[in-house]
C-alpha cells in the first residue's frame, strides 16, 4: 500500500513536469531502505511507461525534433550503455553522495526561482 | 577563431559529444538524462544547431529519455539489481498519480508545490550525504 502511495505521489509530480522521478528514487532508497542500485532500476523502469505516453503526445503534437534525435539517439544510448555498467563498478557511497549533491543545487535553485519569481510579481504591482 | 567555435559544425560536435555525456550521467545515476538533454536541445538543436525553442526542447528530450531509459533498465535488470515484479505498485501508482497530476495541473498553483519540492530535495540531498557517513 506504501509503495502504492508512493508511486501516486511521484506520479503527481511528473505529471506536473517536475523531477518525479528524483522523488521516487529518494522514496525507494532513502525510506524504503532499498539498494541504492535497486533504487535506480526502479526509477529507470518507472519511467519507461511515462516517456512512452508523453512522448506519443509530443509527436502527434508535432514537437519533436527528429533531426536533434538523429544525432542524440546513437550518441546517448552509447553513453549510456557504458554509463549503467560504470554505475555496477563505482562505489555506491560516491554515488550516493553526487546524487546528494544533485538534489541540493536542484533545491537551491527552484527556491532562487521562487524568490525571483516573487520579486518580479512586486515589481510589475509597483510599476502599475 | 570565434567564428568557428560558434560555426554550425561546431555546434554539432557540441551537441554529439553532449548526447553521449548525458547518457553516461544517466546511466550511472539511473535518470536525471533530462536535465543535461533539455538545455544541450536549447542551444544546440534544431535544424541547423542553432537552437530549440523551449517547448520542442521539452518534447524532443522526453523521446531521448525513454530510449536511454530502456537501454539502460535492460543492464540494470541483466546485473540484477531489481525484479521487475517489485516495480508494479509503485508503477500501478505511478500511472493513476500521473494522470491526476495533469488534470491538477490547472488548478492548483504550482508555486507553492515548487517551493514545497524545493525544500523536500534539500532535505532529501542532506540525508543523503549525512547516510553515507553513518
Amino acid at each position: 500500500m506504501i509503495k502504492f502511495i508512493i508511486g501516486i505521489i511521484s506520479g503527481l509530480f511528473s505529471g506536473m513536469g517536475i523531477g518525479g522521478g528524483a522523488i521516487l528514487m529518494i522514496f525507494i532508497s532513502l525510506f524504503m531502505n532499498e539498494n541504492q542500485l535497486t533504487a535506480q532500476g526502479f526509477n529507470l523502469l518507472y519511467f519507461i511507461p511515462v516517456a512512452l505516453i508523453s512522448g506519443l503526445v509530443h509527436i502527434y503534437k508535432k514537437q519533436v525534433d527528429f533531426k536533434s534525435l538523429k544525432i542524440f539517439i546513437p550518441l546517448g544510448i552509447a553513453g549510456t550503455a557504458a554509463g549503467s555498467f560504470l554505475a555496477f563498478v563505482i562505489p555506491v557511497k560516491i554515488i550516493k553522495i553526487l546524487w546528494g549533491i544533485i538534489l541540493l543545487c536542484l533545491g537551491i535553485k527552484e527556491i532562487i526561482s521562487f524568490f525571483k519569481n516573487l520579486n518580479e510579481k512586486r515589481k510589475h504591482k509597483t510599476l502599475n | 577563431m570565434k567564428k568557428i567555435l560558434s560555426s554550425n559544425k561546431f555546434n554539432k560536435i557540441k551537441l554529439s559529444s553532449g548526447a553521449f555525456l548525458t547518457g553516461i550521467i544517466s546511466g550511472i545515476f539511473g535518470g536525471g538524462g533530462g536535465l543535461l538533454a533539455v538545455p544541450l536541445l536549447k542551444k544546440y538543436g534544431g535544424k541547423n544547431n542553432n537552437g530549440l525553442e523551449v517547448k520542442k526542447s521539452h518534447a524532443t528530450s522526453v523521446i531521448i529519455i525513454l530510449f536511454l531509459c530502456i537501454i539502460s533498465s535492460i543492464i540494470y535488470l541483466y546485473k540484477g539489481s531489481f525484479n521487475i515484479t517489485d516495480v508494479i505498485p509503485y508503477a500501478a501508482g505511478g500511472i493513476f498519480g500521473g494522470i491526476t497530476g495533469a488534470f491538477l495541473l490547472v488548478k492548483i498553483p504550482d508555486k507553492y508545490i515548487r517551493l514545497m519540492f524545493s525544500l523536500f530535495m534539500l532535505y532529501a540531498g542532506f540525508k543523503m550525504i549525512l547516510g553515507v557517513f553513518k
